[in-house]
């Protein structure tokens, strides 16, 4: 007998969740999450499928996949782009740099977030459409000709089109867009982004352009170790509904997770018109909003609508530092999931994780995570002791995400959603007396069964 | 674990992200805390309380508003709203917009409760806005603030329900102590005595600045000079940007509190701002003055540093846009590739003065465009080059006046000569071109008709010192 099955997944930044559910009866044969450095997917998936095979004792054939990530974020803190090109109406090089955004900037300091395409990738070509859509300064052959050899001798591969007004009226923008694909040029047009063409939609297509090698790689990743499985055309990767028609939509992918839990945890879970979620994931800790906002993007804002997501201050992988009164303080700095935190085996440097997991793990490495911290906590101001510590910081971790997400959510229910959501339940309902509290776990509503679900209602 | 300092600290600098200028109180008025993305109203933030202790009752039924520079507001765009919650107490401040009609005067508000017993007096928020010199949205804007005030209630409420030793004094005193003794160790720790910083605007007109560090804290002497009439501010002004700025450098900025500002000797200029009788002053010193200090500040730093300060002075500008006189405030500043820098650069690696200010400051093109303005280039071009480590380049940004519209201008006051002779300073010196004619004036209100050309520079020259 075959089973019909649809997989679910959901690629976070290290994490990543699989579920099988069998159609059309929607029973779970599997769910699990791994840690990608571990068991990285290309090998871990076809052992997957030999044992649930064995296990329900049946051929299994997958009809559908439907892939959900946000694990392109992780690359934000890093240097992007590398080949991206900006083209742009001649005098206008920098209005996209003129509206730079900065973290942080007071009189001795600034944070800025990394590259996306350098001052040397800009070209300009020269032709201006007006503000009522006229043509001030026809394009000629001979400026795109020009162009494509300066973008050749360059090597650029992908090139963002950043034409003033060209939403007004999109003829040279048609031009140079068919000059650059018939070039074999991979075309990231600012119109698909936005009703004008403005440093937002600027900004977020060449945001896109800079994520489309990792996007690539990973979906390359992913559809080779589905091959011998599922058909390529039925591998589906997830969408939100800033979604744009022209787009290749890499962006709004990122935002399909918290769009899908708003939609599928409400009849799930009988949940009020109103609510706000605090979510407590293995990756991340964030407070999710049921309104459309724009997305802020570490570069500034852009021109994308999505759910509201606000990161808290105390995230995951978050290490210990002494602060300005000699205690020990939660850094602002993440460690990131490489080498990760010491639960995991390979990191050295204990975090927020570890004290929130360490219970999980075997009494050795245990022991070895509490000895780390306690180096760090005996030298502090603070009348620590080494027996009880590493519990008081954890009672330390949940106040500080229970005041800082408390200031932030306003509705009369709040869903604490996640992986951690169960260890919060006692003190939660101690802190917020007068909400309508949900606790959803992690392991009952995985984030694969949410990119299966809405899969399921973008792509049938 | 007793509740640390720590986490009250992490307490109060949460809270204090809710609005864009705060500053905490406990139930002694002792001021636990400040936390403002402006330079100037620190200190003013701490006084306006202080000041009307005794003149309200501060039991949470109230929220009292003013505008009074005398009592702290720093500008005259801004109002303070003064409330308590529990056993703590806050000032906060508001920007709204106002039209920079430099000749008219703008409503000046004494303290009032436009909350009474709980209960929002709409007939005396009405009368203020009726007033001929009151902003046309001040109803609007006053309401929304309440709001803003009203959630942050109940969500402090439900903090210190769960954290009572939050109000605890003993623990306030602690903290204060210790905030107190980590910014004076800092102090001590960098190598910064005495600096000397003198401007000239005119013949005779000066302004004399000495800074010194010891081993009580920073003293900030303006050695009974008086400010350019242009650049007068309140006291509360001047005491915020000297306390603000030391703060940033000595990197105890989220400490700024009562008792980190007791660390600072301040003897301010003479005949500052009392009470401006002519507002197109206050208007203009209200925008200009903050950073010609800074630059001053600045100017001594660097003295005492081996790294070469790049100080780039600022224009404001507002379009007025005719009949439904709408206002649209913008700023430029010195752009760079986005993210071109990559890195984050703390303290003393490089020294430079607001490089690219957040690009909230730059309205996009279809905003222009709505406003009367249409964009007609932004370029940056590269003095050096390493322009793209120190940020030495100059932005221009072109515009054509599409509808006959009025633009208000603040340019900047520089001084026509600084000391010492070794100024390393690159003073950056903004300018605006209408139709090729330079308009250098401080303050002017310029009436633009279809087709004039504007071009303004964030410029660059060397600044002669003598």
């Amino acid at each position: 007998m075959t089973k019909q099955v649809d997989v679910g997944l959901f690629f976070g930044e290290s994490f990543y969740e699989v579920i099988f559910t069998e159609r059309p009866s929607n029973v779970v044969l599997f769910s699990n999450a791994f840690f990608n450095l571990k068991d990285p997917f290309k090998t871990k998936f076809p052992k997957l499928f030999q044992a649930i095979s064995a296990e329900s004792q049946s051929e299994i054939k997958i009809n559908s996949v439907y892939v959900g990530y946000r694990y392109l974020e992780r690359i934000f803190k890093f240097k992007l782009g590398g080949s991206v090109a900006q083209v742009v109406t001649k005098g206008f090089e920098h209005w996209l740099s003129a509206h730079q955004f900065n973290k942080v900037e007071t009189l001795f300091s600034l944070k800025s977030a990394p590259d996306l395409s350098s001052t040397e990738m800009i070209f300009s070509v020269d032709e201006k459409i007006n503000p009522l859509g006229g043509v001030e300064k026809e394009l000629t052959t001979e400026s795109i000709s020009s162009l494509i050899a300066e973008l050749k001798k360059k090597e650029a591969k992908r090139i963002c089109l950043n034409l003033v007004n060209s939403h007004k009226n999109p003829s040279h923008n048609q031009m140079i867009k068919a000059a650059l694909i018939e070039n074999q040029f991979e075309v990231f047009d600012a119109l698909d982004f936005g009703a004008t063409s403005d440093s937002l939609s600027w900004r977020t297509s060449l945001i896109e352009s800079s994520l489309a090698g990792t996007f690539n790689e990973l979906k390359s990743e992913i559809t080779e170790a589905l091959q011998v499985f599922v058909p390529a055309e039925n591998v589906h990767f997830l969408i939100s509904n800033s979604s744009t028609k022209n787009s290749r939509n890499i962006l709004s992918g990122l935002f399909a997770l918290e769009e899908s839990f708003f939609h599928f945890a409400k009849t799930k879970y009988k949940l009020p018109d109103h609510y706000d979620v605090i979510h407590l994931g293995l990756e991340n800790f964030s407070v999710w909003i049921n309104s459309d906002d724009t997305w802020q993007s570490p570069w500034g804002p852009t021109s994308l609508k999505v759910k509201k997501r606000i990161d808290l201050k105390v995230q995951p992988t978050n290490s210990f530092h002494l602060n300005s009164f000699e205690d020990v303080e939660i850094s602002f700095n993440e460690e990131s999931f490489e080498p990760g935190p010491m639960c995991l085996g390979r990191g050295k440097i204990p975090c927020v994780y570890d004290i929130l997991n360490c219970g999980t793990v075997l009494p050795e490495l245990q022991k070895k995570i509490r000895d780390s911290f306690w180096a760090l906590a005996r030298s502090s101001n603070g009348k620590h002791t080494a027996d009880k510590a590493f519990d008081e910081f954890r009672t330390v971790i949940w106040n500080r995400i229970l005041i800082e997400s408390s200031l932030l959510t306003s509705s009369e229910t709040t869903v604490f959603y996640g992986d951690f959501s169960p260890q919060f339940e006692t003190k939660a309902k101690d802190f917020f007396k007068t909400k309508n509290l949900v606790f959803i776990s992690q392991k009952e509503f995985p984030k694969s069964w949410l990119s299966l679900l809405k899969g399921r209602l973008e792509f049938t | 674990m007793d509740t640390r300092i720590t986490d009250f600290h992490y307490f109060l600098k949460s809270v204090s992200e809710k609005f864009s200028s705060v500053a905490i109180f406990n139930s002694d008025f002792k001021c636990l805390h400040v936390h403002s993305r402006s330079i100037n109203n620190s200190v003013g933030l701490m006084n306006g309380l202080k000041t009307l202790k005794p003149f309200f009752p501060w039991d949470g039924t109230h929220v009292v508003i003013h505008n009074d520079p005398l009592l702290g507001c720093s500008r005259i765009d801004r109002v303070q709203f003064l409330f308590s919650i529990d056993s703590f107490h806050f000032a906060i401040e508001e920007a709204f917009s106002i039209n920079w009609e430099l000749n008219h005067k703008i409503i000046k508000i004494p303290p009032i409760p436009i909350v009474e017993n709980k209960k929002v007096n709409n007939s005396l928020i009405e009368t203020l806005s009726s007033q001929p010199d009151c902003p046309k949205d001040f109803h609007g804007f006053v309401l929304k603030t309440l709001e803003t005030i009203e959630t942050f209630q109940q969500h402090f409420k439900t903090i210190l329900k769960f954290e009572k030793y939050f109000s605890n004094k003993e623990l306030h005193k602690d903290y204060l102590d210790s905030a107190s003794a980590f910014a004076l160790k800092t102090i001590k720790s960098k190598t910064y005595s005495v600096a000397l910083t003198e401007f000239e605007f005119e013949p005779g007109s000066f302004l004399k600045l000495k800074v010194s560090t010891s081993e009580t804290g920073v003293r900030v002497d303006f050695q009974g000079t008086t400010n350019h009439p242009l650049i007068q501010m309140a006291d509360s002004m001047t005491d915020s940007i000297c306390f603000h700025f030391f703060a940033d450098y000595f990197q105890f900025l989220d400490l700024m509190n009562e008792a980190t500002f007791s660390l600072f000797q301040i003897a301010k200029p003479t005949q500052s701002l009392a009470n401006s009788k002519i507002f197109s002053q206050k208007l203009y010193s209200d925008f200009v003055g903050p950073d010609l200090l800074v630059q001053a500040l600045i100017d001594g730093l660097a003295e005492r540093s081996p790294l070469k300060p790049y100080l780039f002075t600022r224009s404001y500008f507002q379009i007025v846009n005719g009949d439904q006189n709408k206002t649209l405030n913008f700023e430029l500043a010195n752009s760079k590739p986005i993210g071109s820098l990559g890195v984050s650069y703390m303290f003393e690696p490089l020294l430079i003065s607001k490089p690219t200010p957040s690009g909230t400051h730059l309205p996009g093109l279809e905003l222009f465009y709505q406003f009367g303005l249409e964009v007609l280039g932004c370029q940056s071009t590269g003095k050096s080059g390493r322009t793209k480590e120190n940020n030495d380049s100059t932005t221009t940004l072109q515009l054509r006046c599409v509808t006959p519209l009025r633009l208000n201008v603040l340019h900047p006051h520089l001084p026509s000569k600084t000391r010492p002779n070794k100024s390393k300073g690159t003073y950056s010196k903004p300018t605006l071109q209408i139709n090729g004619a330079l308009k250098d004036k401080h303050s002017f209100i310029l009436e633009l008709k279809p087709n004039d050309i504007l071009e303004i520079k964030t410029g660059s020259i060397e600044f002669p010192s003598t």
